[in-house]
C-alpha cells in the first residue's frame, strides 16, 4: 500500500505532470486531424520518450493516446468525419447536435463522456488487470468472428436509416476489405491486374472519403449557414450538460464499461467499443426515435465506450504482452525497448513502474477534461464563424494533407477522392457511409475469425458446432438475431396490437 | 417493368449490385478453397439482400432526403479537387495548395461577396496552409511533396 502511495507521488511530480499536459493537448490535436490517427500520434512520439524514465514515457505516451481518442470526437461532431475509427458512432448524434445549433453542448458531453469512459478503464486496469486478462484468452477465432458481426448487425440495425440497405453496406465495405491479399491463404483478391491495389485499401483514407467527400459537396449546393447558431452562444452549457450527464450516469457508466471489456479482448478496439454501447444504449433507451437526430444519450454511449477502451486496452498488454489496440503495439514496443518485460509478474516485480503509469494515465484523463471543454468550445465557435467559401477548401486541404500523410503516398489521396465520390452517389442513393466504413473497418477481424474457425471446425469433422455450440459464440449470436429481428417483431405486434 | 416499380433508385441499386455480386461470385470461384470461403459467404449475403431491396422497391417506396445538386458548383468543384491531388506531386504541396485552395474560394464564392472580402479569405486560407505546412514538415514530420521542379 506504501509502495502504491509512493508511486502515486512520483506520478504527481512536476515533469510528469507537464508530460501527461503536453500529451494530452498534442493528441487533442492529431486525433481531431481526420487522418491523423491515435496509432500514429503515439508512434512518431515513441522515440522522444527512449530519453526518459520509463514510467514517465509512458505517461506522455498514455496522455497523447487518451487526448487522440477523444480528439477525434471534434471532427465527428464538427465536419461529420470522425477524426479516428472509434468516432464514426459519434457522427450519428453527435453531427445532427451540430447541425441543429447544439454543437457546443455536444462538445462539452462528448468531453464529459470521454472523462467517464477513461476513468473507469483506468480503474479497471489498476484494479482487476489480471483476473480481466484471462477472460480475453477465453476469446478465439470464432467468437471474434461473431463479434465482429455483431458490430456490423448492429450498426446496420440500429444506425438511422433504411435497414436493408444499410446491412448491404455492411456488405460492401466486408467486400472492400477484402481487395489486395488475403488474411489467410494469400491469396491477391480483387486487384485485377491492377498493382497498387495489392497491399489492399487503406481504411483511414476511404474513411476520410467516405464521411467527408459527401458533407463537402453537400455543403457546396447548400444554401445558408452550414451550422446553426445556438441562442446563448456566450456559455459552455456546463451545467445543462452536467445535468444531461448526471441523468444518464447509467447509461455512461454502462457505455465505460462495455468499452473497457470489449477494449480488453486484442484487435476488437474502439470502433466496435463504441457501435456495441451505441446499439445497447439505442436498445435499451425510452428515446429510441431520437437516435440519429441529435441524442445526447447516443453521443455519451459512444464517447464513454471509445474512451474506456484506452485502459481497457492496456489490460491484455501489460498482463499478456498482447496488445489490445494497435496503438497499444506501439506503446508495448516501447515498453519493450524500456526493458519492461510484460506479463502476469509486471505488477509484482515491476510495480512501481506500472502504477506511476497507470496514475499518471488517471491524471492525463482528468486533465482532459478541463483542456476538452474549453478548447472545444472554441473548436466549435471557430467553425460556425467561418464562412463556407472558406470551410470548403480548408476540409478539402484536411482531406488530402491527411490521406497524404498516413503513408506519404499519393495513393491513398486518389483512394481518398474515389471512395469519396462513390460515398455521395451511394449517399444519394440511401446508403449511408458508416455501414460501409464499419464493414471495411472490421473485415479484416471478421474474415480471420471466420476462416480459422472454419479450419479448426473441419479439422474436428463438425464445423457447424465450432461456430453455433460454444457458449460466448451462442451468446453473441443470439444478439445478433435480437439486433437484426427484434424491431421488425415489434413493429408488427404493434402493428396488430392497433389493428 | 419500371412503371410498377415504386423505389427506382433501390431498384436500379439492387440490379447493380446483384450484377456486382454475381461478378465477386465468379472472382471467387478463381482463389484457392481458403481464400474464397469468405468472399463466398459475403457475396451469397450481398445477393439475398439484394433480392430483398428488389421484391421491396416493387411494393414501398423508401425517400431519400438529400440536398439540391448545384450542376455548376459540383463538377467545378470534383474538377479543382482532382486537379489539386493530381498535381500535387508534380508542382509541389505549396504551389498547388495555393492555386487550388484560392480556386476553391473563388467557386463556392458566388457574385454575393464583395472583392475585398474575397481577397482577404484568400490571403487568411493561404496563410493557413504554411502554418499546416510547416507544422506538419517541421513538428509531425510528414515529409510532404515539394514537387518536381523545387527539388534540389
Amino acid at each position: 500500500m506504501t509502495n502504491i502511495f509512493t508511486d502515486f507521488l512520483s506520478s504527481l511530480s512536476l515533469l510528469n505532470l507537464g508530460l501527461a499536459f503536453s500529451g494530452v493537448l498534442a493528441g487533442i490535436i492529431i486525433g481531431a486531424l481526420p487522418g491523423l490517427s491515435a496509432t500514429m500520434a503515439v508512434a512518431i512520439l515513441v522515440p522522444f520518450t527512449f530519453a526518459l524514465e520509463p514510467s514517465s514515457g509512458l505517461i506522455v505516451l498514455g496522455a497523447i493516446y487518451t487526448g487522440a481518442i477523444f480528439g477525434g470526437s471534434w471532427s465527428a461532431i464538427l465536419i461529420n468525419t470522425p477524426g479516428t475509427p472509434s468516432a464514426v458512432a459519434t457522427t450519428f448524434d453527435g453531427y445532427p447536435m451540430a447541425k441543429s445549433g447544439n454543437g457546443d453542448l455536444a462538445m462539452s458531453i462528448s468531453c464529459m463522456s470521454s472523462f467517464v469512459g477513461g476513468i473507469v478503464g483506468v480503474i479497471c486496469l489498476a484494479l482487476f488487470a489480471p483476473p480481466l486478462a484471462s477472460i480475453s484468452l477465453k476469446f478465439g477465432p470464432t467468437e471474434y468472428f461473431w463479434l465482429a458481426i455483431l458490430g456490423l448487425t448492429l450498426i446496420s440495425t440500429l444506425a438511422e436509416g433504411d435497414n436493408i440497405k444499410s446491412l448491404i453496406g455492411a456488405c460492401l465495405g466486408l467486400l472492400m476489405s477484402m481487395i489486395g491479399v488475403a488474411v489467410i491463404g494469400g491469396d491477391m483478391r480483387m486487384t485485377w491486374n491492377i498493382s497498387f491495389l495489392n497491399s489492399g485499401i487503406e481504411i483511414v483514407s476511404a474513411m476520410i472519403g467516405l464521411f467527408c467527400i459527401p458533407v463537402i459537396l453537400d455543403l457546396t449546393s447548400m444554401k445558408g449557414k452550414h451550422l446553426s447558431e445556438n441562442t446563448t452562444p456566450k456559455s459552455l452549457r456546463l451545467k445543462e450538460s452536467f445535468l444531461i450527464m448526471y441523468r444518464k450516469k447509467f447509461e455512461a457508466l454502462r457505455g465505460a464499461f462495455i468499452g473497457t471489456f470489449i477494449g480488453i479482448l486484442p484487435g476488437a478496439g474502439g470502433s466496435i467499443a463504441s457501435i456495441v454501447s451505441y446499439g445497447e444504449a439505442k436498445r435499451s433507451s425510452r428515446n429510441k426515435d431520437n437516435f440519429g437526430k441529435g441524442e445526447p444519450e447516443g453521443l455519451i454511449a459512444s464517447e464513454t465506450a471509445n474512451n474506456a477502451t484506452v485502459g481497457g486496452g492496456f489490460i491484455p498488454t501489460l498482463c499478456l504482452g498482447i496488445p489490445g489496440t494497435p496503438p497499444d503495439a506501439v506503446i508495448l514496443g516501447a515498453l519493450l525497448v524500456q526493458g519492461i518485460r510484460t506479463g502476469d509478474t509486471l505488477f509484482t516485480q515491476q510495480s512501481s513502474i506500472v502504477y506511476t503509469f497507470i496514475f499518471g494515465l488517471l491524471l492525463a484523463t482528468i486533465m482532459m477534461l478541463p483542456l476538452g471543454l474549453l478548447m472545444g468550445r472554441y473548436a466549435y465557435k471557430s467553425i460556425i464563424k467561418v464562412p463556407r467559401e472558406i470551410l470548403i477548401p480548408i476540409i478539402i486541404f484536411l482531406t488530402i494533407i491527411g490521406s497524404y500523410s498516413i503513408q506519404n503516398n499519393i495513393l491513398n489521396v486518389y483512394f481518398m477522392f474515389f471512395f469519396g465520390l462513390i460515398g455521395w452517389i451511394l449517399n444519394r442513393a440511401g446508403f449511408k457511409a458508416s455501414p460501409i466504413v464499419l464493414g471495411l473497418v472490421l473485415g479484416q477481424i471478421a474474415e480471420q475469425g471466420f476462416v480459422q474457425a472454419y479450419i479448426i471446425g473441419n479439422a474436428q469433422e463438425n464445423i457447424l458446432a465450432n461456430y453455433f455450440a460454444r457458449p460466448i459464440s451462442i451468446a453473441l449470436v443470439f444478439f445478433i438475431i435480437m439486433g437484426l429481428f427484434l424491431p421488425t417483431l415489434k413493429r408488427i405486434y404493434n402493428r396488430r396490437k392497433n389493428a | 417493368m419500371l412503371k410498377f416499380v415504386k423505389d427506382k433508385t433501390s431498384f436500379i441499386s439492387a440490379i447493380c449490385l446483384i450484377l456486382l455480386s454475381l461478378l465477386l461470385f465468379y472472382e471467387a470461384s478463381t482463389l484457392s478453397p481458403f481464400g474464397s470461403v469468405f468472399p463466398y459467404a459475403i457475396t451469397t449475403a450481398l445477393l439475398i439482400l439484394s433480392v430483398i431491396l428488389i421484391f421491396r422497391s416493387f411494393k414501398l417506396e423508401i425517400k431519400v432526403i438529400n440536398e439540391k445538386v448545384s450542376f455548376i458548383k459540383i463538377p467545378l468543384l470534383i474538377i479543382t479537387f482532382f486537379a489539386w491531388i493530381y498535381f500535387l506531386e508534380r508542382a509541389g504541396f505549396i504551389l498547388t495548395s495555393l492555386i487550388s485552395f484560392n480556386l476553391l474560394i473563388l467557386i463556392n464564392a458566388g457574385q454575393s461577396i464583395p472583392l475585398k472580402k474575397i481577397v482577404f479569405y484568400m490571403l487568411l486560407g493561404s496563410i493557413f496552409i504554411l502554418l499546416l505546412y510547416f507544422g506538419f514538415k517541421n513538428l509531425l514530420l510528414v515529409p510532404l511533396p515539394e514537387g518536381l521542379w523545387f527539388r534540389a
